[in-house]
């Protein structure tokens, strides 16, 4: 329970970390949040492959799962910076810009899941196959 | 510097997700709904304090702490969407759309009305 905890908490710092690391990049600094999109599309393909691929093959305590998947992966993405963006590009009437960062992140995020979900699936099932 | 505390602070919002995800997970009554309550509650109150602490912290240290930190590590982004996914590969259609539909509204509610009237 307190492994956990802590677990989480390392993870997430280093999940914020990359997060800034990521939106601050040079390219992101436009009127346009790249960064937001690449965390978000980033951890969304991360999350099936931790919680199913690094969980079944790789031999780690249960405690290192849950940082990697609720701290670092969940702290790397962002759902209220995705918000933010919106109601930034909201007020600066850039709708068509609005529209595409959103549809980029929710379809893109769900696009981006379902190939580790894939991955995950097609490598797990190679491991039991030997 | 901020660097720092911005990591630690997300390191904050993400013990603070799991403590609220683990309380949830002991009602009976969150048990027995298939919606995640959860989740749900940590995005959208995640969202409505960081439009609230951009209209009233400004562009400052403490903001990004707040805003990039705590409420950057504290909501999720990926956990949302693998629900959605496993909600509609359990074949819980309704409960799926209602769940995104939920969502993205109320987030766009609550990032607009904390932004103008909080």
């Amino acid at each position: 329970m307190v492994r956990k905890y802590i677990a989480v908490f390392l993870f997430g710092c280093l999940g914020g970390l990359t997060r800034l690391g990521i939106t601050h990049l040079p390219f992101s600094n436009g009127q346009f949040p790249i960064g937001t999109i690449l965390v978000n599309l980033l951890g969304c393909l991360l999350f099936p492959l931790v919680v199913y691929l690094i969980a079944f093959t790789v031999p780690l305590p249960s405690a290192v799962i849950t940082g990697l998947s609720a701290g670092f992966v969940a702290s790397l993405t962002t759902f209220s910076s995705l918000n933010l963006d919106g109601l930034k590009l909201f007020m600066n009437h850039q709708y068509i810009l609005l529209g595409s960062y959103l549809t980029l992140n929710i379809i893109g995020g769900l696009i981006m899941s379902l190939i580790g979900l894939r991955i995950s699936r097609r490598l797990v099932k190679q491991r039991e196959a030997f | 510097m901020t660097v720092f505390f911005i990591s630690i602070a997300a390191g904050i919002g993400a013990i603070t997700r799991l403590a609220i995800m683990d309380l949830s997970h002991l009602s009976k009554l969150i048990q027995h709904i298939t919606f995640p309550v959860s989740t749900f509650f940590i995005n959208i109150t995640g969202t409505l304090l960081i439009a609230i602490a951009i209209h009233h912290l400004g562009q400052s240290n403490l903001e990004q702490i707040l805003a990039v930190g705590f409420l950057g590590g504290f909501t999720t982004f990926s956990t949302l969407t693998n629900e959605m996914i496993q909600l509609w590969r359990s074949h819980r259609y309704p409960t799926c759309i209602m769940y995104t539909v939920c969502t993205y509204l109320a987030s766009s509610i609550a990032i607009y009305c904390g932004y103008f009237y909080l």
